[in-house]
């Protein structure tokens, strides 16, 4: 004898929320890695080479 | 009576329900008789929507046994008054209750305990677009199970129709 339940299916929205709210977070993190590391190669270029000559 | 009054839909009307998690979807699978004959396949689930479970099968019944049975319902009409299954072309599906099948899941096909090739032949078919009432439905459990009318529940108009061993898992 055979049984077959039905039931309600599971929405999907949360997950798709969800997945957005992740993205959003790798997103902000790697950009503010990128930004303090733009920043530490501009500061290296500008800074005055030491004369290794002088007495 | 609708089938939305007694609480019965087709499985693919309820765009926010589907089968359960462990339950087998059954539609397309072949359906066979108890002597493993092929009666068609399963083409829809009818569901009762308060009890949250399929209670018939819907199968589109192959060619083979509709022209059987056409033989069948010509000599019914030349010899006695046939008019309880008068077919109209296009009557090509059947209902099969749930409890009335067992289903195996390694070779996905539904096989009918104790119902013969000849009981569906002789079994009244439906139109799809027509849908059934439960006249039909009574009609239907008289063909597979000719000595059980007097089961409770059997004249009743709501789910207490389906509280019949036909529909359970036993």
């Amino acid at each position: 004898m055979a049984e077959i339940k039905i039931e309600k299916k599971k929405p999907i929205w949360p997950w798709i929320v969800a997945l957005l709210l992740i993205a959003a977070v790798v997103y902000y993190v790697f950009l503010r890695n990128d930004e303090a590391h733009s920043q530490t190669t501009i500061e290296v270029e500008n800074a005055v080479p030491v004369d290794s000559t002088a007495n | 009576m609708e089938n939305k009054d007694r609480n019965l839909y087709r499985l693919d009307e309820l765009s926010d329900y589907k089968v359960a998690s462990n339950y087998s979807d059954v539609r397309g699978w072949k359906i066979v008789d108890a002597d493993n004959r092929t009666i068609g396949k399963v083409d829809n689930l009818w569901v009762n929507k308060d009890m949250q479970r399929v209670v018939y099968l819907d199968v589109n019944v192959d060619k083979a046994l509709i022209e059987d049975g056409k033989r069948e319902v010509h000599d019914t009409i030349a010899n006695e008054n046939g008019k309880e299954f008068m077919y109209r072309d296009g009557d090509s599906h059947l209902i099969i209750p749930i409890g009335s099948v067992t289903i195996n899941k390694d070779t996905k096909i539904v096989q009918a305990n104790s119902i013969g090739y000849d009981t569906f032949r002789k079994t009244g078919r439906f139109n799809q677009q027509h849908n059934f009432d439960r006249n039909y439905e009574r009609s239907v459990l008289r063909s597979y199970y000719p000595d059980e009318e007097t089961r409770t529940g059997y004249d009743s108009d709501d789910d207490a129709f389906y509280s019949r061993r036909e529909f359970d898992n036993r």
